[in-house]
């Protein structure tokens, strides 16, 4: 049981490094204002409505 | 080991147990990126990387871990953890290195981690045996070749469905069959077919 909780708190870590990691890497300015990430991210239900209903007001 | 151990790994993914349509895995992203064909690249592109190296690493995590600590009922737990941590570094690295790579795949790489498809894999991978069968390392290179397989496969169904749902917006359908009705009876008789190459392996 103790090597469990290591290994599910080691794993943890390691998400949050990677996440802090990733943060820290800004998105490349040439696609700046193309998608709206937060919202897309945001969504639990469609993975995709939000991201085309985004590109069609974008492209409209 | 022989080469027909890998073919059969490949097809036997892709083709009689379509992880989209005979596994019903991954049924969200089937429906919901597959308006426009390039949008379906984009994602069954995604889920290609990721499901290969996610396979790759949980199933060294598994045997020589867990299985090692005989902890391996937090498996599922700890598989999640991986796949979101690999997401983050895939997003990274593509970030950094690929500007093009990133601008075709960074809207669905974040979305990955909640794809079922990508943790069904994974758990398929261990629960089908394959270090009792072919010893830890072989059998890594069959859980690999079969997640390669279960990505084509994926990408397979995804932009062949998109393909059909572009053709469809030009038909005058009843008002009623539009959109998501139409799509589910195309999504059933695509199952449908799949289902018969059940006979082949």
């Amino acid at each position: 049981m103790p090597y469990a909780i290591l290994v599910v708190v080691l794993l943890v870590v390691l998400y949050m490094g990677s996440f802090a990691l990733n943060r820290r890497y800004i998105q490349p300015s040439d696609i700046d204002g193309e998608y709206d990430f937060k919202k897309c991210i945001a969504c639990p239900i469609s993975v995709c409505g939000v991201k085309d209903r985004l590109k069609e007001e974008q492209t409209s | 080991m022989s080469v027909a151990v890998f073919f059969t790994a490949i097809i036997s993914s892709m083709l009689i147990n379509n992880i989209v349509l005979l596994r019903f895995l991954g049924v969200c992203p089937f429906l919901g990126v597959s308006r426009r064909t390039e949008s379906a690249l984009g994602m069954s592109l995604a889920v290609m990387f990721v499901m290969v190296i996610a396979s790759f690493v949980t199933y060294l995590l598994y045997y020589y871990v867990l299985a090692e600590l005989g902890i391996q009922f937090i498996s599922t737990i700890a598989f999640i953890l991986i796949i979101a941590s690999l997401v983050q570094l895939v997003e990274m690295f593509i970030k950094r290195f690929s500007k093009k790579l990133y601008k075709s795949l960074g809207i669905y790489l974040p979305l990955i981690t909640t794809n079922c498809a990508i943790l069904g894999i994974v758990e398929l991978n261990i629960s089908a045996n394959y270090a009792t069968e072919f010893g830890v390392l072989n059998g890594l290179g069959v859980a690999v070749t079969s997640a390669v397989g279960a990505a084509l496969g994926f990408a397979l169904v995804i932009v062949a469905f998109s393909a059909i749902r572009e053709r469809l917006d030009g038909y005058p359908l009843p008002e009623n069959w539009k959109g998501v009705p139409v799509s589910l009876v195309v999504a059933s008789i695509m199952a449908l077919a799949f289902l018969g190459l059940g006979g082949i392996v």
